[in-house]
Parts: C-alpha cells; sequence; structure tokens
C-alpha cells in the first residue's frame, strides 16, 4: 500500500461522511450525523498518515522534500487544513449542520487533485528547495481554510436570512457573524504571514521581494478585500448581510490567486500548469 | 482646512481606497506587465493600444495614478491615527473605574446577586480575579462603604491596531526607499572572467567598486533529467581583500549592500568531441572536438553538422543531434537527424543503418554565470515592518481587551454582589466567557 492508494481510500470516506452529513441535514436524527463526524474524523487521520507517507516515499525516492511542491500535493494540504479546522470547529461549537457545505469542498477538491492533476512525485527545482517554502505554503493554506470556513458561514448566514423557517436550527444570525469574524480574524494574519514569507522567499530566490507577479497580485487584492471587511466591521459598523456578502467576495478572490491565476494567467508561481 | 483634514481622516476614504486598490490592481494581472511597447501594438487595436498606454495599463504598478492611490492609503493611515488617538487612548485608561449607577447603565453584561455575611471573604473575590479572571493588575476602591474592583485586562491591546499601521508606514518608506537608491541589474560572466560592472535594467552601465570573477560554474541533475543545482564558485576582489563564495539559487551572495542572484547561464564556444566509425571495418576515422553547427566533410559526398548538444538528453546524461549532409549532384539533402549518447556508444552502431556510426565523446566548452545583481537599501525597513506587523496583529487579534467590574456592598446580613463585564470586540464569544465566570464567581461563597 502506498500513499496514493490511501488518498483514494480518503476521498471515499469524504464522500459518504459527506452522504451522511446530507442525510442528517435532512432528517436531523443523531446517528448518521455521529456517523458523518466520524468518518471525517477517520478520514483525516488517514489523510494526515498519507500525508507523511508521501513525505518518506520521496526520501525512498532520493529526493526527499515535504510534499508541498505542486498542485497535487498542494490541494491535498488544502484538504488537510479545511477537514482538520471542520472538525476543530463542529467539537468546540457543536455545529454538525453546516457539515454537508463544508464536506464537499474536500470532497470536490480530492476527486479532481487525483483525476486531473500528475499525481507523480516530483524532484524539486532549485527555486523551490528553500525553507521559506513550507513556512510560505503551511501558513497560505491554513488561511485559505479559515477564509472557507468563513465564507460557508457566510453562506449559511444569507440563506437563513432569507429563509428563516427553513433554516431554523442553525444557530442564531449574531452567532453566524461573529463566526465569520473570527474566521477571518484567524486567516487575516496568516495570510499576511504567508505574503510576508513569500516576499521573503521571493527576496532570496529572485532578488526582489515584490515584483507584481500575477500571483502576488491576486494576494494583496485578496489582502485588500479582507482589510476592507474588518474595517467596515470596526469602523462603520457592519454587520450581518453586508460584511457576510463582503466575506463571500473574499473568498471568491481567494479562489481566484489559489486556482485561477495558475489555470487562467501566468506567473512565476510552479503551482500552474495541469 | 479642518475640511481637508477631516477628508483625509475620514474612515469613508480608507474603504474607497482599499476596495479601489483591490479592482485596480487586477487590470494588470490579466494584461502582462513590462513588456516592449511594439509587442502590446501588435496585440491591440490601435484605438485600445492608445488608452491603455495613456492610462499607463502596461506598467500599471509603476504608474502616476496608482502609485498615487497607495501614497493616499498611507496619507489616510497617518491623518487617521492621529486624528483617533484620544478615543484609543480612553479605552487604554479606562476611567470608568467605579461601577457607579451611570456607568451600570452603559454595560449590557451584568448581574447582582446577595449571599449571606458569614459566607463572604474579600480574599476568596481577590483570589478568584487573580486565577480565574487571569490578571492581579486589578484596581480597587472604596467608596460611600462600597468596595469596587475594576480589571481592564490587556488593555494595551487597543494599541495594537497602531502597531499594524505604524508597521505598514515603515514598509511603505522601506519600499520608497528601494524605489529610489536601489536598482536591479544583470551580469554574465564567463568561467575565469572578472568583471567590474553590471548593466542596469534601464541599459545604465553601473560600476561596481570591487571586481567580481567567475571561477566555476556547474549544474546537477536529477537522475529523470530536472535541474537539481545551478551553481556558481566566485571570488570577490576588492583592493587587497580577496574571498571565494558559492552562489546558488535561494542562496545570494551579498557584499557592500549590493546581492547577487543566481539568475540563468548559458555556455560559449562550444566543442564536442565526435568519433567516427566505418560501419563495417569498425575502424576509427575520425576524432576530433568540433564546434556546434559546423559541416565536417567525412569523404567527398558526405559531411556532418552536430546541430546541437545537451548536457542532460531527457535523463540519459550527455547526448548530441547530428545531422548528415550529402552532396549529390550539385544538390544536397539532409539526411534526417539522430541522436548519440555518451553513455550509450553502441547506440548509434544498433539503431541506424549507412556507412559511417558515430560515438560521442568529451564536451568542451565554457560556461558563462548569468547573475542578477539588486541593491535595496530598503529591504531591512520592509522586513521590520513585517516583523512588527506580525506583533500587531498578534496583540490586535490574540490579546483581545477585556473589562470587569465587581462592586460590594455590605448589608445588615448579607453581602450585595454586582457583576458586570464588557468586551468591544468578539461579543458573542465574550457573552459565553462572561456567564462561565459568573457562575464561577458564584461557586466560590457555596
Ligand atoms: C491596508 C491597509 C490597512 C490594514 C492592513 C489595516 C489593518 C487594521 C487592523 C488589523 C485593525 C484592527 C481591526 C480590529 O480591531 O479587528 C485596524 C483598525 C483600524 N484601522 Fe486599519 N488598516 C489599514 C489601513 C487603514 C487606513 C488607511 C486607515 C485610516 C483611515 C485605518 C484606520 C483604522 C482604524 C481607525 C482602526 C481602529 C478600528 C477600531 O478598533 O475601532 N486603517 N486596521
Amino acid at each position: 500500500m502506498n500513499s496514493g492508494h490511501l488518498f483514494s481510500i480518503v476521498t471515499f470516506l469524504y464522500f459518504f461522511s459527506f452522504v451522511f452529513y446530507l442525510v442528517y441535514f435532512f432528517m436531523r436524527d443523531r446517528f448518521t450525523g455521529k456517523a458523518g463526524f466520524f468518518l471525517a474524523v477517520v478520514g483525516f487521520i488517514l489523510e494526515v498518515i498519507a500525508f507523511f507517507m508521501r513525505w518518506s516515499e520521496s526520501y525512498k525516492m532520493g529526493i526527499g522534500h515535504i510534499p508541498l511542491s505542486n498542485l497535487y500535493e498542494s490541494l491535498v494540504f488544502f484538504t488537510i487544513c479545511t477537514v482538520g479546522i471542520y472538525i476543530f470547529v463542529e467539537l468546540k461549537y457543536k455545529f454538525r449542520v453546516a457539515g454537508v457545505f463544508v464536506m464537499i469542498f474536500p470532497v470536490l477538491t480530492l476527486a479532481f487533485a487525483q483525476l486531473y492533476t500528475p499525481t507523480r512525485i516530483e524532484p524539486l527545482v532549485p527555486a523551490l528547495q528553500s525553507n521559506w517554502l513550507t513556512a510560505h505554503v503551511v501558513t497560505c493554506f491554513l488561511s485559505y481554510a479559515a477564509f472557507a470556513v468563513s465564507c460557508g458561514v457566510s453562506i449559511l448566514y444569507l440563506l437563513k436570512m432569507k429563509y428563516p423557517e427553513k433554516f431554523k436550527f442553525v444557530p442564531s444570525l449574531s452567532v453566524l457573524d461573529n463566526l465569520i469574524y473570527k474566521s477571518i480574524a484567524i486567516g487575516f494574519p496568516l495570510l499576511s504571514l504567508g505574503i510576508i514569507t513569500g516576499a521573503a522567499w521571493a527576496n532570496y530566490a529572485w532578488g526582489s521581494y515584490w515584483s507584481w507577479d500575477p500571483k502576488e497580485t491576486w494576494s494583496l487584492i485578496t489582502w485588500f478585500v479582507y482589510a476592507a471587511y474588518l474595517h467596515a466591521r470596526f469602523t462603520h459598523g457592519w454587520r450581518g448581510k453586508k460584511s457576510a456578502i463582503l466575506s463571500a467576495i473574499g473568498f471568491i478572490s481567494v479562489l481566484f490567486t489559489y486556482l485561477g491565476v495558475n489555470l487562467l494567467l501566468s506567473g512565476l508561481h510552479s503551482y500552474g500548469s495541469l | 482646512m479642518k475640511k481637508i483634514v477631516n477628508f483625509f481622516a475620514s474612515l469613508k476614504l480608507t474603504l474607497f481606497l482599499l476596495i479601489v486598490l483591490a479592482l485596480t490592481s487586477i487590470i494588470g494581472t490579466i494584461i502582462p506587465q513590462g513588456l516592449n511597447k511594439s509587442q502590446y501594438a501588435q496585440h491591440f487595436s490601435p484605438f485600445v493600444f492608445k488608452i491603455f498606454n495613456a492610462l499607463n495599463f502596461f506598467d500599471m504598478y509603476h504608474s502616476w495614478w496608482f502609485l498615487t492611490l497607495l501614497a493616499l492609503l498611507i496619507i489616510n493611515l497617518i491623518f487617521c491615527s492621529l486624528k483617533h488617538y484620544k478615543v484609543t487612548i480612553k479605552r487604554v485608561y479606562d476611567k470608568n473605574i467605579i461601577l457607579t449607577p451611570q456607568v451600570e447603565k452603559t454595560i449590557i453584561l451584568k448581574n447582582s446577586f446577595s449571599i449571606p455575611k458569614k459566607k463572604f471573604e474579600l480574599e476568596k473575590v481577590e483570589k478568584f480575579i487573580k486565577e480565574k479572571l487571569g490578571s492581579d493588575k486589578f484596581i480597587k476602591n472604596e467608596v460611600n462603604g462600597e468596595i469596587h474592583y475594576f480589571l481592564n485586562k490587556f488593555r494595551y491591546s487597543n494599541f495594537g491596531y497602531y502597531i499594524v499601521h505604524l508597521s505598514l508606514i515603515i514598509i511603505g518608506i522601506g519600499a520608497i526607499i528601494g524605489g529610489i537608491w536601489g536598482f536591479k541589474g544583470m551580469v554574465n560572466i564567463m568561467e575565469g572572467d572578472t568583471v567590474d560592472k553590471i548593466m542596469l535594467r534601464s541599459m545604465k552601465v553601473y560600476p561596481l567598486d570591487f571586481k567580481i570573477k567567475c571561477i566555476d560554474f556547474d549544474i546537477k541533475f536529477y537522475p529523470d533529467g530536472t535541474p537539481k543545482e545551478y551553481k556558481s564558485l566566485v571570488e570577490i576582489i576588492d583592493g587587497d581583500k580577496k574571498f571565494q563564495k558559492e552562489i546558488k539559487v535561494n542562496h545570494p551572495l551579498r557584499y557592500k549592500g549590493i546581492t547577487f542572484y543566481q539568475a540563468s547561464y548559458g555556455t560559449v564556444g562550444q566543442e564536442v568531441e565526435i568519433k567516427v566509425y566505418n560501419r563495417i571495418s569498425k575502424k576509427l576515422l575520425f576524432d576530433k572536438f568540433i564546434p556546434l553547427k559546423m559541416p565536417i566533410p567525412l569523404d567527398n559526398s558526405t559531411k556532418f553538422v552536430v546541430l546541437n548538444y545537451s548536457d542532460n538528453f531527457q535523463g540519459f546524461g550527455p547526448a548530441a543531434q547530428i545531422a548528415i549532409v550529402k552532396n549529390n549532384m550539385h544538390t544536397h539533402f539532409n539526411t534526417k537527424p539522430f541522436i548519440i549518447f555518451k553513455n550509450f556508444p553502441d547506440f548509434d552502431l544498433k539503431h541506424r543503418d549507412g556507412k559511417y556510426y558515430f560515438q560521442l565523446g568529451n564536451a568542451n566548452f565554457k560556461y558563462y554565470t548569468g547573475l542578477q545583481v539588486t541593491k535595496d537599501p530598503g529591504v531591512n525597513l520592509v522586513w521590520l515592518g513585517c516583523f512588527i506587523m506580525t506583533i500587531g496583529f498578534f496583540i490586535t487579534f490574540f490579546l483581545i481587551n477585556k473589562k470587569y467590574w465587581i462592586r460590594i456592598k455590605e448589608d445588615k446580613n448579607k453581602v450585595n454582589i454586582t457583576f458586570a463585564g464588557s468586551c468591544r470586540k468578539n461579543r458573542i464569544g465574550f457573552e459565553k466567557e462572561y456567564y462561565n465566570k459568573l457562575e464561577e464567581f458564584k461557586k466560590i461563597f457555596s
């Protein structure tokens, strides 16, 4: 068994977790909710194990490096972060109904990664041989995951606002609003750290900490949007609908930074090409 | 005057600038930046080209209007911080240290209860504040027979956003210094050569006040042919001082504020050793170092050319591409080019027909290393700013300012206690914490 098999198993576990959460969303019986959560946790543990297996496999091939170096590996890491954060939120806030909204992301992401991106372990080209790579990717992806949570909750917020009857079981609007803020308050400093570590790395590798490469620029755009969110909230007292919309826009910008730039635009970043 | 100040200090301007910056920045990610004007002219219709050119869309991040927006953001930041400092100071040095009825009215989270006198001990209250509310920096007051406690926990975190904003200003200054007194350039140095000037992006020549010599350049490959390492061994010669250093990707060399980065490489004067045998007799007919692209006669009607040489062709090691040129009746035609490998000497013998077969020997050529050269006297300020920003974020987002009041008033045989708390940020989260603390507080008297 190698890490590739394990990642496929994880995809199935997440898929069934999603299915159970979906059933739970409509039937609201305790068993399916618990089963969804259980599968998510098992999948998460196996995925972390598979991550380390892939790491050690790369050493066996003589090209050892942490598996964060191409699009496939970054997508996998993104799902680890998302599911990890979701499990944390569910344990802390007992917020099982959101499961169906969150688990769909890792399922789709992993399926896409395994079907459409090269999964081979590749050696690191010289520019990627830097400790900044790890710091940069980890901070960026943790922030993306935090923003994914804030986006999921924002959607729930807008839905509940529009159809209060249908979303009675969802926590109150003010609780949701606070959760959006909290995840952005975690994501924003992490994104800033991601931009800083990226700049530090660029300075070592290319001799300039900022060169307005499309990826850099889009991360800055994202940063501006969430800065606008924070300022609107604390200084204009924007709460609720407007700020939920702003946070959803922020996540569109995150998605573009992460995927859109690689798939649609060109630049320095190697994660690109499918 | 006041109007102008208010305009520059307004938070509406902040939001406007943040959103406009986010939107306009998109342009430069769609239109490739900094190419040659003629390349754009080919790509766009003349009308569109004119408009885009007038708006500086081809180098928008250095255009006057974009830089103005950035400058406005910093000016806005400075004015705004100066205008709001009083409010912040009020939050840090909160004067409402006594829970008077007026103060009580402004607080949402507050609870009163009473307990029998014999169960009450003042030490327990102080111990509770120290251990459960987590700080011994409370203020104690006695007014009209009431005892008041006030705790302003993490009050300095109200300055947190000042630290963040200050860091942005520092980064801005660092970037400006780098833009004015810094430069970016390139230099190619042949192995064995020494240079003392570089070519700037602006095509000006910049003299260095020391010399740099390339002793050796080297590439290493992974087994699959992916490049693994580019390495230049250089020597800095500065008057009597001399030292050698390696430059690799991600490991630049810094000397006298100037940094040299491994950026590219190339070869010149390439010669490869080609051996030619007679296919039948296996006799060696030819063995020489020859330059690329130069036809070499083998017999009256046959010449060959080495079209290309690669140090590592698709993971199979050194390889050369050869074409045979035949002269027949005043016309000449090329046969299909073929490849020979140094590590597989019999490859050509086995995979091709013809009068001759070829073997590849050593290659003999000089590398030159391409170094990017930059000077950025502002870069350390930028890193300082980033460091301060990180601290500022930690303070604003994780050390949240919370306030607690406790009022104790003794009656005949019972004690009336009021517990109150407030928090400007994260209200919902604080509400939970408040009720937990309240429960714990009540418990200490039972
Ligand atoms: C991109 C630039 C900016 C960033 C990253 C930034 C960041 C921040 C952060 C992190 C906070 C703390 C938010 C919180 O309490 O949760 C803050 C607060 C604040 N910012 Fe900015 N800021 C920026 C630009 C500006 C500008 C240009 C102004 C000037 C008008 C400004 C005015 C303020 C004010 C007044 C607060 C206090 C909010 C409050 O606590 O009531 N900011 N900023």
